[in-house]
């Protein structure tokens, strides 16, 4: 299925769940956060909420600098 | 302790005139402003500009923690400190400054870093802002200020990304604290990119989040009510993200604990 990865439209497995689709970007889970169609996504359900076509994802790295 | 301000002087009154106009401000706000007290953690890139830019609106007392001093490599984005104070400790040369600067502010330092066994506990103010430059410091800030229902203004910034979130009682009860967004194992990509900063995009997170603060103290309406702001330098994109609560989140979901 085609999902909106950062912008950019990409094909990845169907019936895969935020965690995976994150392993299979290999994108270290604690330093980013997640924007699934313009809602972050609490860490703590990424391995529970499954993507769905046309999803549009967004991926932010964690910075703390001030 | 001070006596609140009941009544703008003339020379106030002519100082303040530009916010007075606005219709989020007028005369009363101004007053709020001058009776109000702001926490600002951190006096670095983003701090000093906060602490610059809430002194010269009236804010009557800020209190400033940080326990660095200031390092040559901070001056081209830290425009309150110049080479001679290289060594010194920024909350003092800071204050110092604002002083000189603002005779209406008041200004409080502690030379410690926030989330130190003595530094659990916020000053009472009407908002806190977390100017700081690591997570261990934005979560012990993230939980003092919702264990103590203060409101929280936090931004950040590296390289080219930033973000910037309001977080109330309020907020958190319905779209979660900065521990939903980023849980307290939440560590920084440690690539080389992420560690230079321009000025420029430091001055601009700096006067968002003041602006910010300043709205909130007026009493006006929130911009970013159950948001965060991401900024993409690179591109100049603006993004307000829609935050959501988690429901196990380690700091939020646990029960209120009141402080006395
Ligand atoms: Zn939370």
């Amino acid at each position: 299925m085609k999902l909106i990865i950062n912008g950019q439209p990409q094909e990845v497995a169907t019936d895969i769940t935020l965690q995976v689709l994150l392993e299979s970007q290999r994108i270290a889970p604690n330093s980013i956060a997640l924007v699934r169609n313009g809602v972050i996504t609490p860490r703590s359900s990424w391995h529970t909420t499954q993507c769905l076509p046309n999803d549009h994802i967004d991926i932010f790295s964690a910075v703390a600098g001030g | 302790m001070t006596k609140p301000i009941t009544a703008l002087t003339s020379r106030q009154f002519m100082r303040y005139s530009r916010q007075i106009m606005l219709p989020h401000c007028g005369e009363a706000g101004q007053l709020t402003l001058l009776n109000a007290h702001a926490v600002i953690v951190g006096v670095g890139g983003l701090g000093q500009h906060v602490a610059q830019l809430l002194a010269a609106a009236g804010v009557g007392r800020l209190t400033l923690i940080d326990h660095d001093t200031v390092a040559l490599d901070n001056l081209p984005r830290q425009t309150l400190y110049r080479d001679s104070h290289v060594g010194q400790a920024k909350v003092l040369v800071a204050a110092r400054k604002l002083r000189q600067r603002y005779s209406d502010c008041n200004v409080d330092t502690v030379i410690e870093p926030f989330g130190a066994p003595t530094q659990q506990q916020l000053p009472r103010a009407d908002v806190v802002l977390d100017c700081s430059d690591n997570f261990a410091c934005r979560h012990a800030l993230s939980e003092a200020s919702y264990q103590q229902q203060l409101p929280l203004v936090s931004a950040a910034i590296a390289a080219e990304q930033a973000w910037l979130a309001m977080f109330t009682a309020n907020d958190i009860a319905q779209f979660g604290c900065l521990h939903c967004v980023f849980p307290a194992d939440t560590q920084t990509s440690q690539s080389c990119a992420s560690n230079g900063v321009m000025g420029s995009a430091v001055a601009t997170v700096a006067s968002l989040q003041a602006d910010v603060a300043l709205r909130y103290l007026l009493g006006a309406t929130s911009q970013l009510a159950g948001q965060m702001l991401h900024i993409d330098f690179g591109a100049l994109q603006f993004t307000k993200l829609q935050r959501s609560r988690d429901p196990l989140c380690e700091n939020c979901a646990s029960p209120l604990r009141k402080c006395s």
